[in-house]
């Protein structure tokens, strides 16, 4: 069990989200650095999309009761561990007893998310069509439908067997004041003149501080549409920078209604998503256009750097040569993500300063 | 007005890499709503790999996709060999739900206003609202808000000039040319005729929205407070069904 000593800003249970019910007008929801959630996950054993806590500006004071793993990803928070400095991106071991605050942002993203091997659970956390992510206007999904309160309680899962912890994140994200966001234009790029076009992509906007789950609301240079900012309703996306009469563009987040009447500009592709969600009020983003094949390419990068953490929640296989960790690779060259005796013989290559040496393993049981 | 409706061929407007927006006419009307809700149930009997959910709204619809499993440019040809399927899928069950409606007093505050506005008799008002049925084109706004079209022109209503800070919950409402019902309360411009004792948007029951997008809904006239409290307590204890044609 943990207990929540003090809630932070805003602390909401957040999941992927909430998929197959926009069609009734309800919000996708959910973690808005979704890779972030992932990788906390991942990190602590978990399925991908076991609840997390999201954790914004201030983060929350939180007692463990038991022995756990927990990890914390996302935006540095200034995570402590019994006053003592932890680091994001990998596995931490807690005890019974230790207390884990964030004493506050530090330029480096805003959003945290905190996950413990088994996720939380208890009464009170219930899936809702299909998600256990909180939807704060609608006051459901999550911890009964709200933000993680001052003294609230929360019940841990079942944890992954012979769950060892010790994993890391390599190279994971940073986030800073001054990001390009990259775009594809699109869906109505056709309603602007071209000099909102090249505005859009020229200037500089800042991250005004009224932005939410629901958006990003961006101050700059007016984006100006060729008849008018109306469209007959129509749907939206994660991402997408919708742009009312006043011309001042508002991007879209998980929390964004389902159906809107503006014109929409163009999308933030989905490889910065976390770039987006961990934006801070006050700096400065840029925008870029790429092609969809380049936004794939992005997007499968991004993914590779979390499948090592991906197949059975562990790194691949690794020795360490002089305190070096050196990857060991099967018979057909790809990572060993898991000891298989019978079938494979694995290798890896060591180097002594001038020259590489590929190396056999045998490896007994 | 532009008279052309649907689209010979569908108009393709990427949504960034993992959506895609389908635009099938250019405005609101049944024929154009139709063709979007069948060319969705014809693409879900499809089964393609990677497709998350489809959205539809008045006169287009966005699919949500994984672009690492299927590419946009196949994704847009296989919408496009379908466009010209006519037959309309069996999956397509569109059904017309009956709400009853407590018309007036208490129930709908600017009944009167309305009333006044379209030099009608409060029972004519109520009489044009309950006789028609109107196609839920899309939901959208608030969780389980439909969106109505088909409203008698005898009664289209400028909205309120200064929009409510707080609509109750089940309020059956009218502005321009729209009507609509407030599944939870919350704020909003137009103006209130009636209301409705069943919950149209439960977030905990496994169907959580009384109607679906292309399901149709007729407004019937409750005839008093005893009758709506009586299927208010019902509905609110999960034991009203509503009436389905």
């Amino acid at each position: 069990m943990i207990e929540i000593l003090k809630a932070g800003t805003l602390t909401t249970i957040q999941d992927a989200g909430r998929s197959g019910y926009q069609e009734l007008g309800v919000p996708e929801t959910g973690a808005l650095d979704k890779f972030s959630f992932r990788c906390a996950n991942l990190l602590t054993g978990n399925h991908e999309n076991t609840p997390a806590m999201e954790a914004v500006l201030f983060g929350p004071e939180i007692k463990f009761s038991d022995d756990s793993f927990i990890a914390i990803t996302g935006g540095d928070l200034s995570p402590t561990v019994d006053g003592t400095e932890v680091n994001l991106w990998e596995t931490l071991l807690v005890s019974a007893g230790s207390i884990l605050s964030f004493s506050g942002p530090t330029g480096n993203g805003i959003r945290s998310y905190v996950s413990i091997a088994g996720g939380f659970v208890g009464d009170k956390i219930r899936s809702v069509m299909g998600s256990y992510s909180t939807y704060l206007p609608g006051g459901f999904g999550g911890y009964g439908g709200r933000a993680l309160k001052d003294g609230d309680f929360l019940n841990i899962g079942i944890a992954k067997e012979n769950f060892a912890g010790e994993l890391v994140l390599e190279n994971p994200p940073s986030f800073g004041d001054d990001e390009t966001l990259r775009i594809i234009l699109g869906p109505q790029d056709g309603m602007f003149t071209p000099a909102a076009i090249q505005t859009l992509t020229s200037s500089s906007y800042e991250v005004t501080p009224n932005s939410d789950r629901m958006g990003c609301r961006l101050d700059g240079p007016m984006l100006e549409h060729l008849e008018g900012p109306d469209v007959i309703s129509d749907g939206t996306a994660f991402g997408v920078i919708q742009v009312p009469g006043d011309g001042k563009p508002i991007i879209l987040l998980s929390d964004r209604g389902t159906t809107g009447g503006y014109t929409k500009i163009a999308t933030v592709i989905s490889a910065d998503r976390s770039k987006l969600a961990q934006l801070i009020p006050g700096g400065n983003i840029n925008f870029e256009v790429v092609s969809q094949g380049k936004a794939v390419n992005l997007l499968r990068d991004q993914e590779e750097l979390l499948s090592s953490l991906l197949i059975d929640g562990r790194v691949p296989l690794n020795i360490k040569v002089n305190g070096v960790r050196v990857d060991i690779v099967d018979d057909e060259d790809q990572p060993a993500m898991g000891i298989n005796v019978k079938h494979v013989t694995y290798k890896t290559v060591v180097s002594d300063g001038h020259k590489d040496h590929q190396i056999e393993l045998e490896i007994a049981e | 007005m532009d008279e052309t409706t649907v689209n010979i061929s569908p108009d393709f407007a990427p949504m960034g890499d993992s959506a895609l927006m389908v635009v099938a006419g250019n405005n609101i009307s049944v024929e154009v709503n139709q063709k979007v809700q069948n060319m969705i149930s014809i693409i879900k009997v499809q089964d393609w790999p990677g497709i998350k959910e489809i959205v539809p709204t008045y006169s287009s619809f966005v699919i949500h996709f994984d672009p690492l499993i299927f590419s946009f440019d196949g994704l847009t040809e296989c919408i496009a060999d379908l466009w010209e399927c006519k037959e309309v899928s069996e999956d397509t069950n569109t059904k017309t739900v009956l709400i009853p409606t407590l018309y007036g007093s208490d129930y709908g505050l600017d009944l009167e206003s309305v009333s006044a506005l379209t030099n009608l008799s409060v029972e004519e008002v109520i009489g044009i609202h309950s006789e028609t049925e109107y196609l839920v084109y899309a939901l959208g706004f608030s969780p389980g808000f439909p969106y109505l079209g088909g409203l008698d022109s005898r009664i289209h209503c400028p909205r309120l000039e200064t929009p409510r800070i707080s609509v109750p919950k089940g309020s059956v409402a009218i502005a321009d040319y729209q009507t609509g019902v407030y599944p939870v309360s919350s704020p909003g411009g137009w103006r209130l005729i009636g209301q409705t004792p069943v919950t149209m948007f439960d977030p905990n029951r496994s169907h959580p929205s009384i109607v679906n997008p292309g399901d149709y809904i007729r407004f019937v006239p409750i005839s008093s407070e005893a009758e709506y409290e009586e299927i208010f307590e019902m509905s609110s204890n999960g034991t009203y069904e509503v009436q389905v044609l």
